[in-house]
């Protein structure tokens, strides 16, 4: 373009426009003015479309699923145009950050000695999940953010009766985070949920907070979250979630619900989950208290560090799996008389806790035989092993196979440490 | 609109023009053997100028009619009455009794010159417009009745200020003196850290009025000829009434005018003009300001301190990283701030999107408009306080930062989270030693800010890539701005981000093709 047609551009009329506005960036080489600011305005028309500010948003750090029969008296005021054969009840917990930092900001008059909790949970029932979130909208003011959403209880029932379906909407939006946490409340979910916690400020950080304690004892499984249950389900593997049972003023984290096929079919028990533990190479740490060897009282060894390891043995179509256990520890608390220091004391101590580790693993194993859910994992183990052997039992292995395998404990306990007292 | 670039090809070039002349057609004025007629010339020429001192007197058993012409003020009156009055009213009977009559007419100036006049600094003169010059920076003009010439005797003394440590640059280790506002004493302090004899102190004049003294220092056999050719023909193009401050070379000088990246350093400290020139640089010292110009600079040369090479080499490398670190902090916290809290919470920590979202509940200004009335305050803040008076500035200062940051957050006008963003921004840009680049990272803070109240995350990396772009496409006197991250010279990065062990710095910078790469024998050469 010329240099002399540049500056009256403006100005001249009858100028065929189309061609010239492109042209302004291709011909002289070196974009005009206008052109630029004519780029720039296409930034400004995008006019902030995503902007929402934080104080503006409502930060969902919780979300509980349940089963809600379908029933159209439910939802009090009309009767809910479902479609379907299934009503869920989302509850969403809704921090008020405002409450959270303690009167220190805006506080408005005091007063009220007893702190309310800084959340607010709120439900509502529909047939699709997506559809309970935007049901929300007519009650809460603030557009909900699933960001944050550490936490995913799913109610005993909607488990039993089968979960993808519900948990769909929370794998496919982006917005929430793959890594929350998922729950199995024993009952529903609401009584987890509304639970006010002493020491966190909100029940859901509090959920959170609990699984830290993985390493103190093995009494629940590790945390799962929702890679883990997607994945699992779209292998069609069976798996151990974490069950969370509500109290009064708190909430236990211990036990496990299993799933075989994308459907709850049992608990395991606390002590059992600690063997399940075991099986699946998940021990973190933990207690295991064992019956004195020369003697009636109570030891406890504590567990630092734990090693597992399956190997799988199939003689005569019988499938027998053997658990090298390798544990180091410390001796915790010695309520005996004995010199705990003798090492023929401890070579025995070490034996009874090898025997605990076995009756603990047993037990668990023969749980789940009993729901026919592999779900620690055994026939991987097996299929890495003997693959020949296991496309050939591939499809009856967890109903068939799996209840008759037999398993054999090779413990390996090393007492590292006995504690600054004999 | 079409003359918002700068014209790519240099300007025609000018016949290089030292004495500030007019362009006049006729051939300059010289000195005639009549000293009556030549003061006539000079009084006509600095005429109404009452500072201007012409002193008539006789010289020699003849009386042979002399005059000196010198400007009142500039002068150094002790030496031209020691040096050139008394030698030759008083101490040439002496000479004259010893020589016996030499003064004749003819011979007389070369004389006087030889065994008369004890100043150092002696040149002679023809040029009228040469010798105006001299008289007005400071020379004294001697005439004699006969000669056609004028002796330019160096009586320059004015009452300057010391040497004082530079109050820009301090540093806690390293020579305390600063650059003064004489240009020879600057080029003096410069040579006293290097005796090469290599060292060249080109002198030039450059304003038509103004004709202010400058210096090219640069070492001959280091440095490479083409930048000291381009840096001459860059100068030479530079035609106009009065320079007042390097500032005022360094803008016509540099490449890209647009940029916001300063493209050559100043400096207050001699050593680091040493250390410069060691490297292959070019310094340019004006007369009348105390910064001397180092060109080319590059980008990384704004993260360095000269201090970095007094202290041992893990504090200076901890404290460049710490430089180049603050430096993003201060050009992308604000902006990241933005993006995360109005776009993204979801990449905050849980517990602090909480603590963000409660002290912004109920807040009055999106928080693009506050973190940019924030950083906006705070330049007004700044600025104030740079220009009043040093004792008021504190109380500006104060009133303004804390009184005010604190009423406002306890008033709910801004989130305190934004008082903190901007004060820390504020505080990390002021770790970048050099201030023209602190000051181009400041700037570009706010369109960076706009991206990320327009776009988020999106915006800021647009913002840092378009950033990114125009410094990988800039270049200062030949050399790519970003030399040496890119072209990627490993062995300079010994010295870029860490500073590395004083004997392994064994090259010149590679960037500016020096004549002399090694600088240090090994180790080994060394016999360590």
């Amino acid at each position: 373009m010329e240099v002399s047609g540049r500056g009256n551009r403006l100005k001249t009329p009858g100028r065929k426009s189309g061609s010239s506005g492109f042209y302004l960036l291709a011909g002289a080489g070196k974009p005009s003015l206008v052109a630029c600011l004519a780029a720039l305005l296409l930034f400004l028309a995008s006019g902030c479309w995503d902007r929402v500010e934080i104080e503006d948003r409502a930060f969902v750090l919780a979300s509980g699923l349940d089963w809600a029969a379908p029933s159209p008296a439910r939802e009090s005021l009309e009767p809910a145009g479902y479609v379907g054969d299934r009503q869920y009840r989302l509850t969403i917990q809704v921090v008020e950050p405002a409450k959270m930092i303690g009167g220190q900001a805006g506080g408005g008059g005091g007063g009220g000695t007893t702190q309310e909790a800084p959340f607010w949970n709120v439900s509502t029932i529909s047939g699709s999940i997506f559809a309970a979130i935007r049901n929300l909208a007519t009650r809460v003011e603030r557009v909900p953010d699933f960001s944050h959403m550490a936490v995913i209880v799913v109610g005993e029932e909607l488990a039993r009766r089968g979960m993808g379906d519900a948990l769909d909407v929370f794998t496919r939006d982006n917005e929430v985070r793959r890594h929350a946490s998922i729950y199995v409340a024993k009952g529903e979910t609401t009584d987890v949920l509304k639970v006010k916690p002493k020491l966190a400020s909100v029940n859901a950080s509090y959920l959170h907070e609990l699984f830290t304690n993985s390493f103190k004892t093995s009494r629940f499984p590790p945390r799962a979250d929702m890679d883990y249950v997607e994945s699992s389900m779209v292998t069609g593997r069976s798996f151990v979630l974490p069950r969370v049972v509500a109290g009064k003023q708190d909430v236990k984290l211990a036990g496990g619900a299993v799933f075989k096929g994308g459907r709850m079919v049992g608990w395991l028990g606390e002590t059992e989950v600690a063997g399940y533990n075991w099986l699946a190479n998940l021990v973190k740490g933990g207690e295991l208290v064992v019956p004195c060897p020369w003697g009636s009282a109570v030891e406890v060894y504590e567990i630092n560090t734990a090693k597992t390891r399956l190997l799988p043995l199939v003689e005569d179509g019988q499938v027998t799996f053997i658990l090298v256990v390798k544990t180091e520890g410390t001796f915790a608390e010695h309520q005996d008389a004995h010199d705990a220091l003798s090492p023929q004391y401890l070579r025995d101590f070490e034996a009874a806790t090898g025997a605990a580790v076995n009756e603990h693993v047993q037990a668990a194993l023969r749980r789940l035989q009993g729901l026919r859910a592999d779900a620690t994992g055994l026939g991987q183990a097996l299929e890495r092993r003997y693959p020949g052997y296991w496309s050939q039992v591939k499809e009856r292995w967890e109903d068939e196979i799996f209840p008759t395998v037999e398993l054999r404990v090779e413990p390996h306990i090393y007492v590292r440490r006995v504690g600054t007292q004999r | 609109m079409s003359s918002r670039r700068v014209p790519k090809k240099p300007l025609p070039l000018r016949p290089a023009d030292p004495g500030g002349q007019t362009k006049k057609e006729e051939p300059p004025p010289v000195l005639t053997r009549d000293l009556a007629r030549n003061l006539e010339i000079l009084k006509q020429a600095l005429a109404e100028s009452s500072d201007v001192v012409f002193r008539e007197f006789a010289v020699g058993s003849r009386y042979l009619p002399a005059a000196v012409v010198f400007v009142d003020g500039l002068v150094d009156k002790q030496m031209l009455d020691r040096d050139l009055l008394e030698a030759l009213m008083l101490e040439l009977a002496l000479v004259e009794r010893a020589g016996a009559g030499c003064l004749e007419p003819e011979a007389a100036m070369a004389c006087l010159k030889q065994r008369a006049v004890t100043a150092g600094e002696v040149r002679e003169s023809r040029d009228l417009e040469d010798l105006i010059t001299f008289i007005l920076s400071g020379d004294t003009a001697f005439l004699v009745q006969g000669a056609g010439y004028a002796l330019v005797v160096n009586t320059r003394g004015w009452k300057m200020r010391g040497l004082e440590e530079p109050v820009n640059e301090p540093t806690i280790r390293g020579p305390k003196e600063g650059f003064s506002e004489t240009v020879r004493v600057n080029t003096a302090l410069v040579r006293r850290l290097v005796r090469d004899p290599r060292l060249k102190i080109e002198g030039m004049r450059l304003g038509r009025r103004s004709r202010t003294d400058c210096a090219v220092a640069f070492i001959e056999g280091v440095v490479n000829p083409d930048l000291v050719a381009e840096v001459r023909r860059r100068l030479a193009t530079i035609d106009i009434d009065f320079i007042m401050e390097t500032g005022d070379i360094e803008q016509m000088l540099e490449d890209s005018v647009l940029s916001p990246f300063p493209q050559m350093q100043h400096t207050e400290r001699p050593d680091k003009a040493a250390a410069a020139l060691m490297e292959g640089r070019v310094a340019i010292l004006v007369d009348g300001t105390p910064f001397a110009l180092l060109a080319p600079a590059t980008f990384s040369q704004f993260f360095q301190s000269p201090e970095d090479y007094y202290q041992r080499w893990e504090l200076a490398s901890f404290l460049r990283l710490l430089r180049v670190f603050a430096s993003y902090v201060a050009t992308f916290t604000p902006a990241i701030y933005v993006a995360l809290v109005s776009y993204h919470p979801g990449l905050l920590p849980t517990p602090l999107a909480l603590s963000i979202a409660a002290s912004r509940e109920g807040m009055p200004l999106p928080i693009m408009l506050e973190a940019l009335a924030m950083e906006f305050f705070f330049e007004v803040f700044r600025e104030a306080g740079t220009r009043l008076p040093r004792a008021v500035g504190q109380t500006v200062g104060i009133v303004g930062g804390l009184i005010i940051g604190q009423a406002a957050v306890m008033a709910r006008l801004v989130s305190p989270a934004t008082v903190i963003v901007v004060a820390l921004t504020a505080m990390a840009s002021f770790v970048i030693p050099a201030y023209d680049m602190a000051i181009a990272f400041r700037l570009l803070r706010f369109p960076l800010l706009f991206a990320a109240g327009i776009l988020g995350l999106f915006g800021v990396m647009l913002g840092f890539i378009i950033i990114n772009i125009h410094m990988v496409a800039l270049n200062t006197f030949g050399t790519v701005y970003l030399s040496t991250f890119v072209p990627y010279q490993p062995r300079a990065w010994k010295d870029l981000l860490i500073r590395g062990p004083a004997r392994t710095l064994r090259h010149r910078p590679e960037m500016l093709h020096p004549q002399d790469e090694v600088r240090q024998a090994s180790r080994k050469e060394s016999g360590w």
